[in-house]
């Protein structure tokens, strides 16, 4: 890495870590995460006593709290840059860093990377405190089989969820950086990954089937163990596929905006 | 180091409004140069060109003849305050220059010395969003001052100021320049930077009025009036025309020359006897040589 890039992650690794929201975002992405499953695989319970009678994923179950935790991480995100231009503050940036390339790259990299870590923080820890409370809820042998982190598509499983959130984090903060109004980019960001979820509950057949196929949460297919009735109509990678192109397209069309825009 | 701001043909043009027409001067090393024009003026914009935020439409700013993009430590080249509340209200003060430190690999002690400097050493652990105008005013300069920049570009940094702040500003801004470092500072009052500034440029509607020292606008603007208050108004008057002056009263004792220094005037009202109460040469103020530049400005653009 050559003396620039690393100062400009130092400067937005400093920035970060004195910013309470952006903080608090990150710790909320686990902490909702975490509640979620917690509360869900804690009252939930199955009646099915023998093999294949139960339809449920209990990978699914024990990462669901990520639907809690989703929103968090797309406020991260988007918190990364918009409030920077309700504030002013993309001036200071850009005159202490005058490259917007570097910038740019530096931001993103440390969204990726905060947005990693407390994504594979809150999948990997969601995972192993719903397997006890999954067991007291009757989800055990014969009905269902007991996972561990050694499945390989169990610790698929996990270790997509971490790289799902993460993906979206960069999706809101291509918008926050596109939009570069707060709220604004925010309430679009959450829009983006509630109400697919939302309507897909709600809808049937083709539309939810596309819904689901197409929209930036499209990748919470990777959380997926088995075939089910209820499943993702998608496979695992092609979901994270999906989320993928659309966090590769908020950040170029991002980039080729914040590249010219007067500031 | 060559630490000269050139500005080259520079314009501007927001959709159709013409912020920047054609605009050309040079900004020099060792003293204080103003920047001053009604709102609106176009010194904002100026600076945010030059300092690499937006791009012109045509012309070229440089500083010590490069442009600022081009800077992989600005920081410890140009020392800028664009918009002094331009930081994250949830941040401390001393969190913001610490970031700002990193981004330009400057030492931590830098950032002390700085807040030293402009006095907000014991509210440093505050953060910024409880801060007056006047603070966050003295959190910009101490950001511009961080890398200890030959270069100051200062956007209105007296705005805010209470009038222990503007005293200070003042000096500091002075040694500054006196240290031999290239200081350019905007206002849209030019009484703010009477005794401040050496050099002035001044701009209207984008176009510039004037490049100029201090002492050549107001000997330029100065009218050359001379007024005296007498009882005898109206002998005044007479023995000052036959002496060449073209004279005007108030009727009240108050008599108002022009072609005659004041020091010719007192010798003629002596040598007749004359009482007088009050004897003044005018000079232009500041404010007026502007008033005057920037009306005129007005009228150009009124006409276009």
């Amino acid at each position: 890495m050559t003396a620039i890039m690393v100062r400009t992650l130092r400067a937005e690794w400093a920035k970060l870590r004195s910013s309470r929201s952006l903080v608090w975002t990150l710790l909320a992405t686990v902490g909702c995460t975490l509640a979620l499953t917690a509360f869900l695989t804690a009252v939930g319970h199955t009646d099915a006593t023998r093999a294949g009678e139960g339809d449920d994923d209990v990978v699914v179950n024990a990462l669901f709290g990520v639907q809690l935790g989703q929103i968090a991480v797309v406020s991260f995100g988007a918190l990364m840059i918009a409030p920077e231009y309700a504030t002013g503050m993309i001036r200071t940036t850009l005159t202490s860093t005058p490259s917007r390339g570097m910038v740019f790259a530096g931001k993103a990299a440390l969204v990726g990377t905060a947005a990693g870590a407390a994504g594979l923080v809150a999948s990997v820890g969601s995972f192993l405190i719903a397997q006890p409370l999954l067991h007291g809820g009757g989800y055990v042998p014969p009905a269902y089989q007991i996972v561990s982190l050694g499945d390989a598509d169990v610790l698929r499983a996990v270790l997509g969820t971490g790289l799902f959130l993460t993906l979206l984090a960069l999706f809101a903060f291509g918008l926050g950086a596109l939009i570069r109004h707060t709220s604004t980019a925010i309430t679009l960001a959450i829009g983006a990954v509630l109400l697919p979820t939302v309507l897909g509950g709600f809808l049937a057949g083709g539309i939810r089937d596309l819904i689901l196929q197409a929209s930036p949460v499209a990748g919470v297919a990777i959380q997926a163990t088995r075939e089910r009735q209820v499943g993702p109509p998608i496979a695992p990678w092609a979901g994270i596929g999906v989320t993928l192109a659309w966090a590769a397209a908020a950040l170029l069309a991002a980039f080729c905006a914040f590249r010219v825009r007067d500031v | 180091m060559d630490m000269t701001i050139s500005v080259e043909g520079l314009t501007k043009r927001f959709g159709d409004t013409l912020a920047l027409d054609d605009l050309t001067f040079t900004v020099g090393s060792g003293r204080v140069t103003g920047f001053v024009g009604p709102n609106g003026a176009g010194k904002t914009t100026t600076m945010r060109v030059l300092l690499g935020l937006n791009s012109p439409t045509a012309g070229r700013a440089l500083i010590g003849g490069e442009p600022y993009v081009r800077m992989t430590t600005p920081l410890r080249q140009v020392g800028a305050l664009l918009d002094a509340s331009a930081t994250h209200p949830g941040r401390r003060a001393r969190d913001h220059l610490l970031w700002m430190a990193e981004s330009n690999g400057l030492s931590r002690s830098r950032v002390d010395v700085v807040l030293e400097l402009v006095g907000l050493r014991p509210v440093a652990r505050r953060r910024t969003g409880s801060f007056s105008l006047g603070m966050a005013q003295r959190l910009g300069i101490a950001a511009a001052l961080l890398g200890d920049p030959p270069v100051l570009v200062l956007d209105e940094p007296v705005n805010g100021l209470d009038p222990d702040g503007i005293v200070w500003i003042r000096g500091f801004l002075r040694s500054l320049a006196a240290e031999g470092r290239t200081v350019f500072v905007s206002s849209h009052l030019m009484g703010e930077l009477e005794g401040t500034a050496d050099h002035l440029i001044v701009i209207g509607r984008g176009r510039l009025l004037a490049d100029t020292t201090v002492d050549d606008l107001l000997s330029r603007m100065s009218a050359g009036t001379v007024t005296l208050r007498t009882p005898d108004a109206a002998e005044a008057m007479t023995v000052l025309a036959n002496a060449g002056g073209a004279v005007s009263s108030n009727g009240a004792g108050v008599v108002t020359v022009t072609g005659l220094d004041a020091e010719r005037v007192g010798n003629i009202a002596a040598a007749h006897g004359l009482r007088l109460s009050e004897l003044t040469q005018d000079r232009a103020t500041l404010e007026d040589a502007y008033l005057r530049l920037t009306r005129g400005a007005a009228e150009f653009g009124a006409d276009r």
